[in-house]
């Protein structure tokens, strides 16, 4: 029951894994980098760096999280408080 | 300014350093504490990707191109976001299989095939030597740059002086890495070394890498100009400059941009000297979590000042011939900061060296696994010699290591002058990535065949070499393009990528192209297929059968492999070896004179850590006498221990569930003993008044009439009581086994409520019960069995007759429709249920215990025909605390029932 609870873990860290480094791939790509490729400085840092360093960051939280996770976001197999 | 004196003194203090930290690391290793055992240091290890490309070439890519020089840090940051998925596996993998390098992994993968382990070496080494003469390069320039500053005609001027051995710095770099490899990467052989003090050398060099490169950042950033705003500020006044915070003014830019993360994806993976601290040095596969975020955290602060520095040298030397690949040490130098200068001049030095030394040594092993060890097995003499070799392998490794970096050495004096770091750097990962198809396809598809991959690599390689090495050639005068059939750059014309993406794209593409093309047509053998299905399936096999395998059927004679094995490890090292195998099978040496499966395979691994899997492999089956072992032999075999294990998850399962059944009937059994008992109870109880009454009758002729109709009446009573009961019982059977016979008609519940009412009529009065009923007005016809619900009502009437308050007895009827059906409450004054009885009460062969006096009365089914009768109709029964402190049973009917069994 518990090997079975740590396989699902294991599974779902790694589905999710998978869905940030479609995420990653995508933003870091063409067509979307076109949207951010423009002369402009907002803070006085060009957009463009702002924005990669910036998504790279995100990302790099994201996987910390995702790793850090111990146990499955989903309350439903936690156990309720017995009311009848 | 500075003297030549100082710099070296402080370059030869550090190389000091490294050596002692590579020393204690190795002396910690020996006594059996690993210093390297530790995610940070893992994390670290891994960020030898970072080589003076990166602490010198970025700057001067970031010069050129704006943020061309990103795609190499963003690819491995998306690969190590995939660390649980590629990297586990191929660390897995290595793992089970002893592997030793990038090359003993493709040769393993695809039946330990010496030729494709040799082409795999000759590519690397090929593709890695421009590589290391970058770093040996870079030493060299930063040791001009520092010792010539300001140069009258810049730093290029001087690096073309004419050219002494004795007074080349990069000869003496070149010197001093070939002996700290040789030192700390070629101490001894064996299985599960793992060359710890080297790895701990490297990650400090990684940590002082970074902290060279901030300082630098931090100190032109805020130091020199005023935070990065400022910077960009005075950097966008200059036309030139302005181009390099957007991509799109160039043609082709996106293409080359998505190509080159890409790319870097591709060598992070391939990399020999990667792949040798991430998979051959890694001591605990958990490792991995930690370095997935911090080696791209790693990645991103390197990258941070990449851009200031970049800005803050153009605007600084504005009109001075001074190269952008220098900026990150001339700068500082320019502004008069010695100490800063000298810490940047270690923290290139740390780049450099960390990659030289993992590379040689990395090669090396390829070298002498793949490429010499296959040829010497060939020679006769060497097969059949019986001195020990592992010194003769040792030597090899340390020529190994001096040739490839007198290859470097060589290669920079020929044609490294011409060009960026940068770009050098990229050719060697278009080389290297060449690797992965092979790889990277070879681990999730069992289709991938030996022949698919040798013509893959060498297409791929083909390519490469036609549309990146041939153009340098022709650039550099080596060959004209006269001959050229094709030309080279743009190959048919695509000239939209820069020249390495066209490179990449085309040799990939030939390389997977024919990879799929040839595996889809060849039959591979046994041996393939097996390494095939291990490789692919890692994790589907618990790691017990890696280790036992069954995949061998043959005989060896012990004595044989074990002077094979002392041959090639020592002495020392096949007793310990041999200690550690009888320790953990309880096998007796003495007693044994056949080796078993266990025992060949196991000589097999210790083999192949030292020398590689394809020669470990001819080797083995010199000594044994090998049946063939047919593929599908091996496939039963998988197959089997899979299903195995699927089968005991399943029995465990069906165990549990049969307790459980078990448990149940278990307390079925019992219920029903108790109910036996009861009937049997209740069924003799009336008999006996019954027959006792009719002796006394039979008996006395002569009894009063008065008493006469008494009996009378009571016999007639027990008999109706008797029939009742005999009635509960064939309905709850019926009920249970399916055979009831239903009937659904309209009905007016109102109607049928007064009906049971009607029925009980006498008994209600004789007790002298008051009966309330509150109907609704309109009530909607239901669909249902009229005898049934009847029964129903007639239940639970008379169980309200029953519990009902002795002397003031009070039952309430109620009749309402709801949206779900019509709702019925039959409610009474009586003692009511207990809390925890609510549900009990309702299951067969239950009745309420009675500890508040008075035997149970009834057959203890009544509720439980109730019940099912309820739910036959789609309705639900339960029971509540009346209004008067009785119990209040309530039932819902749906108007037209579904039917539900």
């Amino acid at each position: 029951m518990d090997s079975n609870r740590t396989h699902s873990l294991k599974v779902l860290k790694r589905s999710r894994l998978v869905c940030l480094f479609i995420c990653g791939y995508l933003l870091f790509s063409f067509p979307l980098i076109t949207i951010f490729d423009r002369p402009l400085f907002p803070a006085g840092i060009p957009l463009l760096y702002l924005y990669l360093f910036l998504v790279w960051g995100l990302l790099i939280g994201a996987v910390y999280l995702v790793i850090r996770s111990r146990r499955p976001e989903t309350t439903a197999d936690a156990p309720r408080s017995q009311v009848s | 300014m500075l003297t030549t004196g100082a710099i070296l003194a402080a370059a030869f203090f550090y190389i000091a350093l490294l050596f002692s930290i590579a020393y204690f690391g190795d002396r910690c290793a020996d006594a059996g504490r690993s210093i390297i055992s530790n995610p940070t240091i893992y994390a670290l290890s891994m960020a030898v990707y970072c080589t003076a490309w990166t602490f010198y070439g970025s700057v001067g890519r970031a010069v050129e191109t704006g943020v061309g020089f990103l795609p190499t840090y963003i690819g491995p940051t998306l690969v190590a976001v995939l660390g649980l998925t590629v990297l586990k596996k191929i660390i897995r993998i290595g793992r089970i299989h002893h592997i030793t390098s990038i090359a003993d992994f493709i040769t393993s993968r695809y039946g330990k095939s010496a030729l494709l382990g040799s082409v795999v070496t000759i590519i690397a080494v090929l593709g890695i030597v421009p590589y290391i003469s970058l770093q040996l390069k870079a030493v060299s320039t930063s040791f001009l740059v520092f010792s010539h500053f300001p140069g009258p005609t810049g730093v290029l001027g001087n690096m073309q002086t004419p050219f002494s051995f004795l007074g080349d710095t990069a000869f003496y770099a070149a010197l001093i890495l070939a002996v700290f490899s040789i030192l700390f990467g070629t101490r001894h052989l064996d299985v599960t070394e793992r060359h710890e003090g080297l790895v701990a050398a490297i990650a400090f060099e990684s940590v002082v890498k970074l902290a060279a490169f901030l300082a630098v950042g931090i100190f032109v950033t805020w130091g020199v100009f005023e935070g990065f705003d400022d910077i960009i500020r005075k950097a966008s006044n200059s036309e030139n400059l302005q181009r390099l915070f957007t991509i799109d003014r160039r043609p082709g830019m996106y293409a080359n941009w998505s190509m080159g993360i890409f790319l870097s994806m591709l060598a992070f993976l391939c990399l020999p000297r990667q792949f040798q601290v991430a998979v051959v040095e890694n001591v605990d596969e958990e490792h991995l979590n930690r370095a997935m975020w911090l080696f791209p955290l790693y990645l991103l602060l390197i990258n941070l000042f990449v851009l200031p520095i970049a800005l803050g040298g153009e605007i600084l030397f504005q009109g001075k011939s001074v190269e952008a690949d220098t900026y990150v040490l001339s700068l500082p130098l320019l502004l008069q900061q010695k100490t800063l200068a000298i810490f940047v001049f270690i923290g290139g030095i740390s780049a450099a060296t960390g990659m030289v030394i993992v590379e040689t040594v990395a090669l090396s092993t390829m070298i002498c696994n793949d490429l010499v060890m296959p040829v010497l097995l060939r020679l006769p003499r060497f097969r059949s010699e019986r001195g020990d070799v592992s010194r003769l392998i040792m030597t090899i490794r340390r020529s190994s290591i001096v040739l490839v970096l007198l290859m470097g050495y060589i290669y920079l004096q020929l044609v490294g002058e011409f060009y960026q770091l940068v770009s050098i750097g990229l050719v060697s990962f278009a080389a290297v990535a060449q690797f992965a198809p092979s790889i990277l396809i070879g681990i999730f598809w069992k289709g991938g065949s030996r022949r698919g991959a040798l013509w893959g690599l060498l297409s791929g390689f083909g390519v490469w070499a036609y549309t990146l090495v041939i153009p340098s050639l022709v650039q550099t005068g080596v060959i004209t393009d006269h001959y050229l059939f094709l030309r080279p750059y743009p190959l048919f014309g695509m000239g939209v990528l820069d020249p390495i993406s066209h490179a990449v794209f085309w040799s990939l593409l030939a390389n997977s192209g024919i990879y799929l093309v040839v595996s889809l047509f060849s039959r591979p053998d046994s041996i393939e297929q097996a390494q095939a299905n291990l490789f692919v399936d890692v994790f589907a096999y618990p790691d017990r059968l890696f280790e036992r395998p069954r995949l061998w059927r043959g005989t060896a004679s012990v004595p044989d492999l074990i002077s094979l094995l002392k041959r090639f490890l020592g002495e020392k090292r096949t007793r310990k070896a041999m200690a550690q195998y009888a320790w953990r099978n309880g096998t007796d040496w003495h007693q044994k004179a056949a080796a078993d499966a266990g025992f060949v395979s196991y000589s097999e691994k210790l083999l192949a850590g030292a020398i590689g899997s394809a020669s470990a492999r001819v080797l083995v089956s010199s000594v044994v006498k090998e049946e063939a072992l047919g593929i599908e032999e091996v496939l039963d075999i998988l197959e089997e221990t899979r299903q195995a294990i699927a089968h005991s998850q399943k029995l465990e399962r069906l165990t549990r569930k049969l307790e459980r059944a078990n448990e149940q009937l278990k307390e079925l059994d019992r219920l029903k003993d108790e109910f036996l008992s009861t009937v049997t109870h209740e069924l003799r109880t009336p008999l006996t008044a019954i027959r006792s009454l009719a002796e006394i009758l039979h008996d006395n002729p002569d009894v009063g009439y008065e008493q006469h109709r008494q009996f009378t009446g009571i016999i007639t009573r027990e008999s109706e009581r008797l029939s009742r009961l005999i009635t509960n019982v064939l309905d709850f059977q019926k009920i249970q086994t399916g055979n009831m016979v239903w009937h659904f008609e309209r009905l007016q519940f109102a109607d049928l409520i007064d009906e049971a009412l009607g029925s009980l009529d006498p008994l209600i009065r004789s007790r002298q019960i008051r009966v309330e009923r509150h109907f609704q007005e309109t009530i909607p016809d239901i669909r249902g069995d009229r005898d049934r619900l009847i029964q129903v009502m007639v239940n639970l009437l008379s169980n309200a007759v029953k519990f009902c308050d002795p002397l003031q007895g009070w039952i309430g009827v109620t009749l309402a429709a709801t949206p779900q059906g019509i709702k019925v409450v039959v409610a009474d004054n009586g003692r009511g249920v207990l809390t925890q009885e609510k549900e009990e009460i309702f299951k067969d062969f239950r009745q309420i215990s009675d500890e508040r006096g008075g035997k149970p009365a009834g057959t203890g089914l009544g509720l439980s025909i109730t019940r099912k009768i309820v739910r036959y109709h789609g309705g639900e029964i339960w029971v509540e605390e009346s209004p008067q402190q009785g119990a209040a049973f309530v039932f819902l009917l749906p108007y037209s029932p579904r039917l539900n069994k």
